[in-house]
């Protein structure tokens, strides 16, 4: 290897390092448990092992279209030779980290190592910005890769007058768009840089949509096929006028804006060397039709737009700032002469930079703030203590060794935030018995996510550490409950109309024809406005003295919640109702009720989770419940503050 | 055009060709799919009309289409949208009842009445507003959504791993040709 070659070899290593360090510090070692990753695992569940494979594609924000289609046939290939979905999240970290590299050696295709490093970057701060759940397994994780790798394969094509490389860059973006067909408007920029090939403009510009059309359609023809059926028999795709319009997130749109405007002006300034015209306009080949669509669709408020659909531009972007940034810095080091002073520098030294540089810069992206949790959305439940998918396997190989824990129980007795999820994804699993739920049981399971060094060297009797992992440990407790949760009626306030009271007599059982588990009849509340839920249960008061604690914890990302009535047991409540001290009745005992009322994205500064479960509420013995709000302590809120 | 250019254009065009085949197979309700009941349409208005939507939204119309029920809506600051009610087992769909489930939508003034309106509309369907097509069955006017499965699994372990040795292969020629001394 010559030393251009090692030292090219030692910079992208550098970066690499780097941005696997970032990639893996954002998104975890573990994927979390979310609604997108459970109807993808279901479609590879269905296929390999039931032989359903539908694989037209998932619906789309915008109605009718189909999307990801590449994505479920490469997890469904992945699941069918034995890589779990934690392997695939760790594999994707790790694509998501050579992003940095691939930006990198993007700048140094077109200017030197300055342009490389500051590319490099600039594609690690892009990531953070960029509206992607990191902690997430689902289709728009490996686009950032696939977006970086079009750049590379582009400007090489386009520098080296490759034909290989054109023809690759087309796949890519066939690829990428299999993945999401936003993403096909990199055909056009594979199409772009054809045209860029001296002297063979049409010739290259046909072989990039040949190339892009064929694995297009080779990669998810079903979805493409009911696709072009929605655009061409049923009569398009028909954006819904403001349905969308708004942008969701737009972080990114700033930066793109500079990147473009700085590639632009190396268009149209070039300079001395005039090949860096054509360098730039490939450049901008790849920014510009993805760029200008999002714009459009911004203005003209068609579809819903969030920057994550940006996400195969990180790697342009990067380049499109990284480049201008590197020549406006050298140009400040020419007028102050300080680049003949560095020239000036002992050989040794100078050696010495040019190694530690690209590992300064691989350290600084590295060590970029990473927040692994799952940013808020409507995905599922985001709070402090959000399970990964192994947390939920594990529960269910605990439960599966535990006499009396059937399906039909856990489904009543499961206490937790996102227990919904949790039993969508068990679905997916080896399944627990299928016993009947006795009707007299009060058990309830509550199933905690808290920090490792908040749980007592001896929990109560009964209780059990699931799992421990990354400083977190997942427990199970099993509660000998006062609320009867068989039978309960549940009202949406205020009622939905003026003939309606908004109750329901409701039983604690699936509702039958729900693609996923969801309790029947439970109301269906609007999400963003606020609204309440009332719940009034019954309570079995114990004929002997005992006493029995109820409390809703504010937790973050949890409705807060709080008791506004008891009937017919000793209690005492707390001033804003979110602890009740119940007493056993002694001989003349006799049962109760309770009505607890919680506000659905009722607080000002965020919103809450409720996906048609009854929202988490604590009971047990004092001694229980004390236990279970000290494991809470450092994720409970504050009213209405932050966690 | 060229007869250099000609040729790849012949290969895009070729290219293009399951497009108009797979469009030429469409057929209205084709056996093994089903449609929404043109006749549920009756039932439907009076019971979402008597719904109180939120941020002074108001119901302009419902369509029943093939298979989404859409209900165009308007509040009194020109703010016009549509929601789209399908089949509950349509994936992604935002929140679902017995037969009806709300899909997604971007602006939340839209999904939240989009949520009071199935919920009325489907509390007020008597029964499954979906019909299976059968061969002996006059086609709809519309087309029908795909109700089971279609594709074999070996095609679809095909297909990926094509996507995902494409995508290997673009990876190694990046860093091979990033490696190689420019011709120019």
């Amino acid at each position: 290897m010559n030393p251009a070659s090692r030292s090219k070899a030692s910079l992208v290593l550098a970066l690499a390092a780097g941005g696997c360090i970032m990639a893996w510090r954002m998104g975890g070692p573990e994927p979390a448990l979310w609604l997108d990753t459970i109807g993808d695992q279901k479609l590879v569940t269905d296929c390999l092992d039931a032989g359903h494979c539908r694989f037209e594609g998932m619906h789309a924000s915008v109605p009718g279209i189909r999307v990801a289609t590449g994505w479920a046939t490469a997890r469904t290939l992945l699941d069918h030779l034995g890589i779990s979905p934690t392997q695939v999240h760790q594999g994707i970290n790790v694509l998501e980290g050579l992003v940095v590299p691939l930006a990198g050696l993007a700048g140094l295709e077109v200017a030197g190592p300055g342009a490389a490093l500051l590319s490099a970057l600039a594609s690690g701060l892009l990531l953070h910005q960029l509206d992607l759940q990191h902690g997430v397994l689902y289709n728009s994780r490996p686009v950032p890769f696939a977006g970086a790798l079009f750049l590379l394969l582009a400007l090489q094509a386009v520098r080296r007058r490759s034909v290989l490389a054109l023809v690759l860059a087309s796949t890519m973006a066939a690829v990428t768009a299999n993945v999401h067909p936003v993403n096909g408007f990199l055909g056009l920029s594979a199409i772009g840089c054809g045209l860029l090939f001296p002297a063979r403009r049409l010739r290259m510009a046909g072989l990039a949509l040949a190339a892009f059309a064929i694995a297009l359609f080779a990669g998810a023809p079903w979805m493409w096929v009911a696709n072009l059926r929605l655009l061409f028999v049923e009569g398009g795709f028909r954006p819904h006028g403001a349905q969308g319009g708004d942008i969701l997130t737009g972080d990114l749109l700033p930066w793109m804006a500079v990147g473009m405007a700085g590639v632009a002006c190396l268009v149209l300034r070039p300079g001395r060397d005039p090949s860096r015209r054509r360098d730039a306009a490939a450049v901008l080949a790849t920014l510009a039709p993805m760029a200008l669509v999002f714009l459009a669709s911004v203005l003209t408020r068609a579809v819903p737009m969030s920057d994550k659909y940006l996400a195969a531009l990180v790697g342009p972007i990067a380049l499109a700032l990284g480049w201008p940034a590197a020549q406006a810095f050298g140009a400040l080091l020419d007028r102050t002469a300080l680049r003949t002073r560095l020239q000036a520098l002992p050989p040794r030294l100078r050696n010495a930079a040019v190694i530690a540089g690209p590992w300064a810069v691989a350290a600084a992206i590295a060590l970029m703030p990473a927040d692994p949790r799952v940013p808020r959305g409507s995905g599922g439940y985001v709070g402090p203590a959000t399970l990964t998918l192994p947390d939920v396997s594990a529960l269910a190989d605990r439960l599966r060794d535990l006499p009396g824990w059937g399906q039909a129980r856990l489904f009543r007795a499961l206490g937790h935030p996102a227990a919904g999820d949790i039993l969508a994804f068990l679905q997916l699993l080896p399944p627990l018995p299928d016993v009947p739920d006795d009707p007299d049981d009060r058990a309830r399971l509550l199933v905690l996510k808290v920090p490792g060094d908040r749980v007592p060297a001896t929990l109560p009797a009964g209780w059990f550490e699931v799992r421990r992992r990354g400083g977190m440990a997942l427990v199970a407790a099993p509660i000998d409950g006062w609320i009867d949760w068989h039978r309960f009626k549940a009202c949406s306030l205020p009622p939905p109309s003026p003939g309606d009271d908004g109750c329901r007599d409701l039983r604690y059982v699936p509702d039958p024809d729900a693609p996923s588990p969801v309790p029947l009849g439970m109301p269906v509340l609007p999400s963003g406005t606020p609204a309440t839920l009332q719940l009034r249960l019954d309570l079995r008061v114990p004929p002997a003295p005992a006493e029995h604690v109820v409390v809703l914890p504010p937790i973050a990302g949890l409705c807060p919640g709080r008791v506004v009535e008891v009937e017919g047991a000793r209690h005492e409540m707390s001033g804003d109702g979110t602890r009740v001290r119940l007493l056993g009745a002694g001989a003349d005992g006799s049962d109760g009720r309770m009505t607890v009322r919680w506000d659905l994205d009722g607080r000002p500064d965020q919103t809450c989770f409720y996906d048609g479960f009854p929202p988490l509420l604590l009971e047990g013995t004092p001694e229980e419940v004390d236990t279970l709000l000290a494991m809470l302590a450092r994720t409970r809120v504050a009213a209405g503050g932050a966690p | 055009m060229s007869r250099r250019a000609a040729f790849p254009a012949l290969l895009a065009v070729l290219a293009m060709l399951p497009a108009p085949l797979a469009l030429a197979q469409a057929r209205p309700c084709p056996p093994g799919t089903r449609v929404l009941r043109q006749d549920a349409a009756g039932s439907l208005l009076p019971a979402a009309s008597r719904v109180t939507l939120p941020g002074g939204m108001h119901l302009d119309g419902i369509g029943v289409g093939a298979r989404e029920i859409e209900l165009r809506l308007s509040s009194p600051d020109g703010f016009r949208c549509t929601a789209s009610l399908v089949a509950p087992d349509r994936p992604g769909a935002a929140t679902h009842r017995r037969w009806l489930a709300l899909a997604p939508s971007g602006d939340p003034r839209c999904r939240d009445a989009g949520d009071l309106l199935l919920a009325a509309i489907d509390d007020a369907l008597p029964g499954s507003p979906w019909v299976e097509c059968r061969a002996d069955v006059p086609a709809t006017e519309a087309l029908a959504l795909p109700a089971g499965s279609g594709t074999s699994r070996p095609l679809v372990l095909a297909v990926g791993a094509l996507g995902l040795l494409l995508a290997g292969i673009g990876l190694v020629a990046a860093i091979v040709l990033s490696f190689r001394r420019e011709e120019d």
